[in-house]
């Protein structure tokens, strides 16, 4: 049984790494699914299956507990065999059920059982947020963990996997399941170990690099009968350096956050040896760059955020090319090298897409609002910015290994989530994943209030709304979360605080060391917490006493994101599970989202705004432009996301000559 | 391979830069030049197939070598060959582009599974080009390299002196038999093609495209010589559902002299003009009607007209596009205009200002559009064409036929075009506002055939009738003595049109005035016997004999039959009767108003029912054949209509002259009684509106042109499709 197992392991290493064909386009799936809405799983049907598992509650809670110990060997060995039914599940769902109330004093909701239950059927659940997401992963956890298999709870940062091991760490134990956390810095004995558990938590991007660096390290090993032939000579069942075993099951938090917009991310794995070229032409081109005159020698394209020359830019190129002696290769690669410099230089804003920490360019998410320090652009991109700021141009490292989230996560034979925003991206998710999303209803029904919309001709004029807004909830004792849109932003009102006076925490990536504090301290009576989406997604902020009576957190979005799921996530931290909660649009036409707006739109808006009988219609339509430009970007993004996946199916096929990748 | 803007670096670079790889062997390579700039060719023998390099990447391609990696390759490449040198981009293309033409050598195992999802996906998009292209399917059945080797010795005669001499004077003696016998060729050459003879059509026809194929085949192999004149395939290719030989002759695009090679493409017309020579002798040799005569001249109009119509024109892609183009040293011509039109459609209609053109050279920018433009038109031609040519013989067919072409043709590039405006990639971010040009062009053509009214008509044949005829009947009986020449103008009662003499009366009169001389003598005899009973008796016998011969000398008179009412006489046939026979009341002829006559038209049953719904704005005629004469017949007539449509459709004939016998329109058959028009017919009657009366006749067979009220194209085009499936 066991040898058979293994073998299986070995087999799943080497191949369910076929990844699947992803369509592209509109076929018969997504016709059905958004013309005719037919779900795979009815939402009554999941509710009738959710009460079969309450029917169990009075049973299992009447059991001491070694007999609910016992009862969960039981369900364990009965998974373990792969004989599973629905009736099984629904028993282990109400032991697990009992087991949670036992040891976490949590009883799930009908919520997070039905959503378990979708994520046992691989689905996308959509949770309200804060509806306790950890919980539900949770008892889909055990399940597959049962299974012995491995199961790969994903989460989106470190933090977030840490705290919720732990959290469930207990109830894991109970039910004779074996935990594994694998962090950043975890050596590689310990991460063999960790995936080794029955359950592991760990990041997205943990696991696709741990796969990765296996793949490496299997070398030209990579064919099933060549590991089988190695080990039959060799006798060694473990294969050297490899740390995980297999894909079997993952199961996603923040699915949105890790499959889509994380999805399109290229993975790679370098060497720290690197190509010591083109150090110099880069640097030259920089300095040439900065030459040139916007309009008259270049243009841009903030749409797509491109860089053109000018036919007398290009003169003056040629002639730098010839008068310096600098070695810029062809004129063609010199222009390659000027336009990166001019993107660089155009769409690289330092606290927006980077900071500059230790003399390195350290990339920000825009998403998530984190740092990703061991990120790189690719192309030279990265040399172009760091020669920008006078930093100093470090070589690409040499690529030995690459691959996007999305090739990675196709890989895992059984694949769920749960976000709290799912809906909007259910086209997406059913295309590349050919996962089906599922809507829940909340709970508890939201109380979160709209404290109304307002919007600006300029910055300075919101900022002073802000700080209104702020002055008027602290008399009240509610506590208020601002949401920004970059580090740079949160910077700007935190200053803008700090002259009037306000005290106020801000929370963003630079700060991310002090994040925990700041969620505790947040749900207080009173403070001002000014944030990042980086206190969007997981972050629970809990009420303090009296806080609730005073209207429960407010937030306050002062810039419309790129897509409407980072907006609702940093909305869905007020009014969680039934408190009281307000939420209020602070934006300014000269917010990022209406840099891409054609003028005519902008001046029309302005007009209406400064017209005082116009002034609540304006606002209005400039609101509904705003939102609307919001849909644009992210149809523009789902769109680079499409193209990227055709390219790379393209490039894959073009280099069919290089042998396999990953 | 266009040389556009791609990095220098290439982020998958990794994956290749330690690869060791190096042409197959076996492969050729040769310069070859296009209008100046040299072209690398790089031949794969064992299958024929071709990859042409520039040279830029012949110079990349001429490093490699498998001692070194790839890095080590592109290193040595760009500090040998500078500014010129390929970007790792362009490098990983153009391996992966000899790769999958099988033209690397690779040390490593290849990623199989794309090799054969290649290979599927290859095979579906032939199977998906088969079903499109179904029209032009090939199937290859034989190798006759072996066979055309062991007979070349014959096989390349017709290419050596003596074979052109002998063309020549076939050639000679050909037209020379043509030209005297030209009428005769003419008169059966229209029954060439009915569905009677097609199978015999058929037949030649297949005899003659397989010595067209062997000519090309023999050609190739002569001209170039063992090493590029390889033939290695020949089939069966289904040329609009029709079975036909065809022979791949690619390996002649090795051959170095494009004189050569329009001579090898040329070689089938050539073979085949030979055999049409030798049918005109054998058809001019034989006696008219037997099956050899009939075939011959079969063989000569497959092998001249369908030679000229088919396979020189460089529209079609046969053998005179590839001669026309490689003369004029625009390879790939049709596809490259098509390319050229679409990137002038970008321009211009999506208003892609930056699009980069894809050809370089004035003249071909100019000859292009000008190509895909008349090929366009006659994809148009050739569609309509085949339609309505076998819409008599073999309508199935003919439906089949062009639907498959028109969606081949049409509806196959306008899904590609909206997919192309939905889909594309180039068109991200301007894609509304290229929907919206698209649209508005497809709107003006779409106005242009759905809103904007062409002129509408009925086209029918009728005969021209006087509007008030007198008919002359004979009043007496007797023969035919004399009579007005045919068409004279005749006055009312003065002139005499005939003149009938009947012998008996004669006689009689002259029995009778030899009686009246009797009883006249009698009556003197008895006046001198002074007789009185017996005079008073002849006086009254007198008297009644007299009266008798006035009575007979009444008759006698009417034998001279006087014009009626002025007019025109007519009399056709009273030539022919000239001293025979004429009963009584038997028809003479006819005194017709000159000025006054009525066109009575049949129209077609499908197109009868507009007679009666749509209102008919304007009628028009001209007078049909007779286009030698030069003073005016050709000219067109205005008429008006006389009352309404007759309400009833017919079958008996109107006039002998409108059936198909007497070159009308109208097909005939015998029921019995008599003949009868096989479709009922419809009547209408028209008064031309004519100013010099002398030129329309009685019998005269006209074209009328109903014009009813404007309607747009598509309707038009519509109803005349309705017709022909109803009729069918």
């Amino acid at each position: 049984m066991e040898q058979v197992q293994s073998t299986e392991h070995l087999q799943r290493i080497l191949c369910n790494s076929e990844s699947r064909t992803i369509p592209l386009s509109w076929d018969w799936r997504v016709l059905r699914t958004e013309l005719l809405f037919r779900k795979p799983l009815s939402l009554k049907s999941l509710f009738t299956e959710v009460d079969k598992v309450f029917a169990w509650e009075d049973y299992f809670a009447s059991l001491t507990d070694q007999e609910l110990s016992n009862s969960c060997k039981k369900q364990r060995k009965i998974f373990r065999c792969k004989a599973e039914n629905p009736e099984d599940v629904q028993t282990a769902l109400a032991a697990i059920r009992e087991v949670m109330r036992r040891v976490r004093s949590e009883f799930p909701y009908k919520v997070q059982v039905a959503g378990a239950i979708g994520i046992l059927r691989g689905c996308i659940m959509e949770m309200a947020t804060g509806e306790g997401k950890t919980l539900t992963a949770c008892m889909a956890g055990v399940i597959e963990g049962w299974k012995g298999l491995g199961c790969h709870v994903i989460t989106s940062n470190d933090y977030l996997a840490i705290r919720d091991a732990e959290e469930m760490m207990g109830v894991y134990e109970f039910c004779g399941v074996s935990v594994g956390i694998v962090s950043q810095e975890l050596e590689s004995e310990a991460r063999h170990a960790a995936y080794g558990a029955d359950v592991t938590y760990l990041t997205g991007k943990e696991a696709a690099a741990d796969f990765l660096r296996d793949r490496l390290a299997l070398g030209s090993r990579r064919s099933t009968a060549k590991i089988l032939a190695r080990r039959i000579l060799s006798g060694k069942t473990e294969l050297d350096g490899v740390v995980q075993r297999g894909l079997p099951s993952a199961i996603i938090d923040e699915a949105d956050s890790v499959l889509i917009d994380g999805g399109s991310m290229p993975l790679v794995i370098s060497s720290g040896d690197s190509e010591a070229e083109g150090q110099t032409e880069i640097l030259a081109a920089s300095a040439f760059a900065n030459t040139l005159l916007l309009g008259e020698d270049y243009l841009t394209n903030i749409k797509f955020r491109e860089t053109r020359l000018t036919d007398a830019g290009r003169e003056k190129m040629l002639l730098e090319v010839e008068r310096s002696a600098e070695d810029w290769g062809s004129s063609h690669r010199a222009e390659e090298l000027v336009l990166q410099a001019l993107e660089a230089r155009e769409f690289f804003k330092p606290t927006v897409q980077y900071l500059i920490i230790e003399e390195k360019i350290v990339i920000v998410d825009e998403g998530t609002g984190r740092l990703m320090p061991d990120h790189e652009w690719r192309d030279g991109m990265h040399q172009a910015v760091s020669a920008k700021e006078g930093l100093p141009v470090l070589a690409p490292k040499t690529t030995l290994a690459q691959s996007s989230f999305q090739d990675f996560f196709l890989r895992y034979s059984h694949l769920a989530g749960m976000t709290g925003t799912a809906i909007e991206a259910r086209r997406e998710f059913l295309q590349f994943y050919e996962l089906p999303v599922m809507t829940l209803p909340p709970n508890r029904p939201c109380l979160r209030k709209c404290a109304g919309q307002d919007l600006f001709l300029s910055e300075e004029e919101k900022v002073y709304h802000i700080v209104e807004v702020i002055l008027s909830c602290r008399e009240k004792g509610q506590p208020v979360l601002v949401g920004t849109r970059s580090i740079g932003a949160s910077q700007n009102l935190s200053e803008a605080l700090s002259e009037a006076g306000i005290d106020h925490q801000v929370l963003n990536a630079v700060h991310s060391d002090v994040e925990a504090d700041i969620i505790v301290e947040a749900g207080r009576s009173g403070p001002v917490t000014v944030a990042t989406s980086m206190a969007g997604r997981g972050t629970d902020i809990k009420l303090g006493p009296d806080v609730s009576e005073a209207g429960g957190l407010h937030v306050i979005l002062t810039d419309l994101h790129e897509s409407a799921r980072i907006d609702r996530q940093l909305l869905g931290r007020s009014s969680r599970q039934g408190d009281p909660g307000s939420y209020q649009y602070i934006i300014s036409l000269e917010g990022g989202i209406f840099a891409t707006a054609p003028h005519f739109c902008l001046t029309f808006v302005e007009t209406a705004v400064t017209r005082l009988k116009f002034k609540k219609t304006g606002q209005k339509i400039g609101l509904i432009l705003g939102k609307f430009f919001q849909k644009r970007a992210e149809r523009k993004s789902f769109r680079a996301r499409c193209n990227l996946v055709r390219s790379a199916k393209s490039e894959n096929e073009q280099l069919s000559f290089a042998g396999r990748d990953f | 391979m266009q040389k556009g803007r791609s990095n220098t670096f290439h982020s998958q670079w990794y994956r290749v830069k330690g690869l060791r790889l190096q042409l197959r062997s076996g492969l050729r390579i040769r310069r070859q030049s296009f209008w100046g700039e040299p072209w690398y060719i790089l031949t794969c023998s064992e299958n024929n197939e071709h990859f042409r390099l520039s040279v830029d990447a012949y110079k990349f391609v001429s490093h490699m070598k498998s001692s070194k990696t790839l890095e080590e390759i592109w290193n040595q490449h760009r500090e040998i060959d500078g500014p010129a040198a390929l970007g790792q981009g362009e490098v990983i293309s153009l391996l992966g582009m000899l790769h999958s033409s099988n033209l690397l050598h690779l040390d490593t195992p290849a990623d199989m599974n794309t090799l054969f999802a290649r290979k599927q996906r290859r095979r579906l998009r032939k199977l998906g080009g088969g079903v499109s292209n179904f029209l032009f399917t090939k199937f290859p059945l034989w190798n006759p390299d072996c066979f055309l080797n062991r007979f070349l010795h014959i096989g390349k005669l017709p290419f050596q002196r003596f074979g052109v001499a002998v063309w020549l004077l076939f050639m000679v003696l050909a037209c020379h038999a043509l030209i005297i016998n030209w009428d005769s060729f003419m008169s059966g050459a229209g029954n060439s093609i009915s569905a009677g003879n097609m199978v015999w059509l058929y037949v030649v026809l297949l005899i003659t495209k397989t010595v067209h194929e062997f000519g090309h085949a023999f050609a190739c192999k002569y001209f170039g010589g063992p090493e590029n004149g390889e033939v290695n395939t020949m089939g069966i290719m289904l040329l609009l559902f029709t079975p036909m030989p065809y022979v791949d002759v690619s390996s002649s695009w090795q051959v170095r002299s494009k004189w050569h090679r329009a001579i090898i493409a040329g070689a089938g017309i050539y073979v085949e003009l030979f055999i049409a020579f030798l049918a005109v002798l054998l058809w001019a040799h034989t006696p008219e009607g037997t099956l050899i005569n009939a075939l011959s001249r079969d063989c000569i109009v497959v092998a001249s007209l369908g030679t000229v119509l088919f396979n020189l024109n460089p529209l079609l892609r046969f053998d005179g596009y590839f001669i026309f183009s490689d003369m004029i040293e625009m390879p790939n011509l049709y596809q490259r205009s098509q390319q050229y039109s679409l990137h002038l459609i970008k321009q211009y209609v999506l208003g892609f200002k930056d699009a980069s053109t894809p050809v370089e050279r004035r003249s071909e920018r100019i000859f292009y559009p000008i190509y895909a433009v008349a090929a366009f038109i006659y994809r148009c031609v050739i569609t309509v064409g085949i339609f309505f040519f076998l819409e008599n013989s073999l309508l199935g067919m003919g439906v089949i036929l062009s639907f498959s072409l028109f969606i081949f043709w049409f509806v196959m590039p306008l899904i590609k075009g909206v997919k192309y405006l939905i889909r594309s990639n180039e068109l991200a971010g301007r894609r509304s506002s290229c929907i919206i040009r698209a649209s508005i062009a497809a709107g003006i053509v779409g106005v242009l055939f759905f809103v904007l009214p062409f002129p509408d008509s009925v086209v029918a044949q009728g005969v021209v009738e006087p509007r008030d005829a007198t008919l002359i009947y004979s009043p007496v009986e007797g023969t035919l003595d004399t009579h007005a020449a045919t068409d004279i103008d005749v006055i009312n009662g003065e002139t005499v049109v005939a003149v009938i003499e009947d012998q008996g009366l004669l006689a009689e009169m002259a029995v009778r005035k030899a009686d009246m001389s009797i009883v006249l003598a009698q009556q003197k005899y008895a006046m001198q016997d002074n007789d009185v009973a017996s005079y008073s008796m002849h006086a009254l016998q007198l008297e009644g004999l007299r009266r008798e011969q006035e009575l007979a000398q009444a008759e006698w008179d009417s034998q001279i039959v006087h014009a009626p009412s002025d007019g025109v006489w007519i009399a056709p046939d009273l030539d022919k009767r000239s001293g025979k026979w004429i009963s009584r009341g038997e028809v003479l002829g006819l005194v017709y108003n000159p000025q006054d006559y009525r066109l009575r038209i049949a129209v077609d049953q499908f197109d009868a029912a507009r007679l009666f719904r749509e209102k008919i704005e304007l009628a028009s005629f001209r007078i049909a054949g007779r286009c030698d004469a030069a003073d005016g017949q050709r000219e067109k007539f205005v008429a008006t209509i006389e009352g309404s449509p007759l309400p009833a459709g017919k079958t008996e004939i109107i006039h002998p002259a409108l059936t198909h016998a007497s070159g009308g329109t109208i097909a005939v058959k015998n029921d019995g009684n008599g003949m009868v028009a096989e479709r009922q017919y419809f009547e209408i009657r028209l008064l031309p509106q004519v100013v010099d009366g002398k030129l329309l006749l009685p019998g005269q067979r006209v074209w009328a042109k109903l014009s009813f009220s404007s309607r747009p194209l598509a309707f038009q085009i519509a109803r005349r499709l309705r017709q022909v499936f109803q009729r069918s």
